[in-house]
């Protein structure tokens, strides 16, 4: 006998509760309260027990999707006793089922559900419709909190300045056939900066200022649509060329799915980078444990005074957002104009 | 003031076999019964919320097993098992959650305000602390009638903080009435451990304020429980009334059913599960010789069809009309 698995009313406001886990594969059998899924509501994560006995015989809602209260989630082919009244005789119509590989013996083909027109205009036009929400990733979510946190805790302060770019230009077209990513270059200066501008390299924790855990520069990265900060280890040991190499790689391995690269680990400062997206110049917000966050614009020509005469140069905006908590306008000044200073004789 | 939380329950020779299979039975159909309702609600078919109340059975059984047909409980809004030990039937009881109109309450309760006033049950009241002041006010009645009744009024440690704990205690304190307030202390007020909420080591400490008696004990350890009920019992039925007991349990599920209760300690929650009123006590009367195993298993087999059959009832019941709607909301004739 057939027993229809529903999603139960366990929310408290919301109308869908999403399904964080199925804790027993199709194909395997199932006992009584046997937790089943695990589910999240607005309130908490928490496991639904199974209300038959008997084998899974199919997962209608997968893994990260959303179901509303009453929705059927799964089937369980039951080998007893249920708790079900007798279904109905219509068979069971469930959408995007999906059955296990091995299943031997294909059920038939389950026959559609009579609807009648209107409801079936109905769902047609819900189809086409935007969908009112959408379901953020544990990931998204974690990013979200992080980066609310930040705004609202720590105090940001802004600093804007631009560097002659002419540097990094040439030592691009010498590297050549192999290519340095723009980040790389500043990743060096922002390591050197801070070799001699120490205090950025803290964040701060509990009313004291906490050295950054590792002597590390991250570069915020883009991957698929998701956020991430790339961790380059070491800077001042390695040449530009170097640094390069370790961002591709890291990039590359998120990329694959690499649980340990994606893992957010802490630099000393974040460099981030909409220079590509035709960006002239933003304000970020901190990465937080960290003291700052240097934005990176595009690079543009521009008309410069150079000795009583006019020069038209490459130059890249910078902004630095910076924990007031940390350094003082003065310092955090210094240091912007030290990476500058770097990005110029690289 | 300070227990000792055993593991296994002494049972004096006086208690006879029938007695105590007659608890286990009750204490039995109330677990079986909230594990059935979880299954209905998880099914989708059941309407409504529920705050279950398994783990907590030797209190409501201990307590109500010490009272008399004619004595009343007041009831919270985890009220099932409290029912069942006060004679309500598993039938009328799931006629009333599926809220149909043969319920005991004609379907219009629900879960939260179970009750049956002939049986000595006045219909649950959700609202925490409200069912207080309402037993000193039904003990007043007794007294003022000359009746021989008590009424046990359940309540939460949570509850103990409310003003309407004060205000009823006191008032009931000061006219010596027959009030035993069970206090069953879960340890946790929804999701609030107590130690948050409370600094006195024990709720059953506060009767020292009204000048009344108070008195801590295992509420897993249903008898335990019925001897200290029927000790207060016999204190308010001579005008010595009324009692503070603190009964310490626990929640082996969540406050509702959307509460996971992630916030229970794993090692409490450990230290509590093997500590299972029902587990506890079927192993204690095991020893005892003149009982088996297989009565035990009788027993069981015969709670969960009465729990089947009732749903089977239920579940085929008429559900209340329009017309019903107006019924029973005013009293037309005032009661001498």
């Amino acid at each position: 006998m057939e027993v229809q698995i529903k999603m139960p009313d366990l929310a408290t406001t919301e109308d869908e509760i999403r399904i964080v886990r199925w804790l027993v594969d199709v194909g395997q059998p199932v006992k009584l309260g046997q937790p089943l899924v695990e589910i999240e509501t607005d309130k908490a994560t928490m496991e639904v027990e199974s209300i038959a006995a008997g084998t899974l015989a199919a997962i209608a809602v997968a893994e990260d999707q959303v179901a509303a209260v009453g929705q059927i989630i799964a089937v369980i082919e039951s080998t007893e006793h249920s708790s079900q009244p007798a279904a109905s005789p219509a068979p069971t119509a469930l959408p995007h089922v999906t059955t296990p590989a091995k299943a031997a013996p294909t059920a038939p083909a389950p026959a559609a559900p009579a609807m009648s027109l209107f409801a079936r205009n109905k769902m047609a036009r819900q189809a086409q419709a935007q969908p009112t929400t959408i379901v953020l990733s544990g990931t998204e979510r974690e990013l979200a909190g992080r980066l609310q946190k930040s705004k609202q805790t720590i105090p940001h302060f802004y600093l804007n300045t631009s560097a002659n770019a002419d540097r990094m230009i040439a030592l691009r077209q010498q590297s050549a056939p192999h290519s340095i990513v723009w980040d790389a270059f500043f990743v060096v200066a922002v390591a050197r900066a801070l070799r001699e501008y120490p205090r950025m390299g803290y964040h701060f924790g509990d009313g004291q200022l906490v050295a950054a855990a590792a002597d590390a520069v991250g570069v915020a990265a883009d991957i698929d649509n998701a956020l991430y900060v790339v961790v380059v280890d070491n800077p001042l040991a390695q040449t530009v060329q170097q640094v390069s190499q370790q961002i591709t790689e890291k990039v590359q391995r998120i990329r694959q799915g690499d649980a340990a690269a994606k893992k957010l680990t802490p630099a000393a400062i974040t460099v981030t980078n909409l220079g590509a997206e035709n960006i002239e110049s933003f304000a970020a917000i901190i990465n937080p444990g960290e003291s700052a966050i240097l934005a990176i614009g595009k690079i543009a020509p521009a008309v410069v005074p150079v000795d009583h005469n006019i020069v038209i140069q490459q130059r890249v905006q910078l902004s630095l957002s910076v924990d007031h908590r940390v350094a003082n306008g003065k310092y955090a000044a210094k240091f912007l104009s030290k990476v500058v200073t770097e990005l110029e004789s690289l | 003031m300070d227990i000792e939380l055993t593991d296994s329950i002494e049972i004096a020779s006086s208690y006879s076999r029938p007695f105590l299979l007659e608890l286990y039975e009750r204490m039995v159909l109330c677990r079986q019964f909230e594990d059935r309702v979880k299954l209905l609600f998880l099914e989708g078919t059941m309407p409504g919320t529920i705050h279950q109340s398994q783990g907590q059975e030797a209190s409501a059984v201990g307590v109500c097993a010490a009272l008399g047909q004619d004595d009343y409980i007041t009831s919270t809004h985890r009220p099932h098992a409290h029912a069942l030990a006060k004679g309500l039937t598993a039938e009328e009881m799931m006629l009333e959650l599926f809220g149909r109109s043969t319920g005991c309450c004609k379907g219009k309760g629900g879960s939260m305000h179970i009750g049956n006033m002939d049986k000595g049950m006045v219909p649950a009241i959700a609202i925490v602390g409200g069912g207080i002041p309402l037993a000193t006010g039904m003990a007043l009645s007794f007294k003022l009638r000359q009746r021989a009744q008590v009424v046990a009024c359940f309540f939460g440690e949570g509850a103990s903080n409310e003003g309407a704990f004060h205000e009823g205690v006191n008032l009931a304190s000061i006219w010596s009435l027959p009030v035993i307030f069970v206090c069953e202390n879960n340890l946790y007020g929804a999701s609030t451990a107590i130690s948050k909420t409370t600094r006195v080591p024990r709720v059953s400490q506060r009767a020292q304020s009204y000048g009344i008696r108070g008195e801590t004990i295992d509420g897993n350890n249903v008898l335990k429980v019925y001897e200290a009920v029927q000790r207060a019992a016999e204190e308010c039925r001579s005008g010595q009334g009324p009692v503070l007991l603190e009964l310490l349990t626990y929640r082996r599920v969540g406050h509702s059913r959307r509460d996971p209760a992630h916030y229970q300690d794993k090692g409490e929650q450990a230290f509590w599960f093997a500590r299972d009123p029902i587990e506890m006590f079927r192993k204690s009367i095991l020893q005892r010789g003149d009982l088996t195993e297989a009565d035990l298993q009788t027993i069981d087999a015969r709670v969960t069809q009465t729990i089947e059959d009732a749903i089977a009832v239920a579940r085929e019941a008429p559900f209340p009309t329009a017309d019903d709607l107006t019924q029973d909301v005013f009293s037309m004739e005032l009661k001498s």
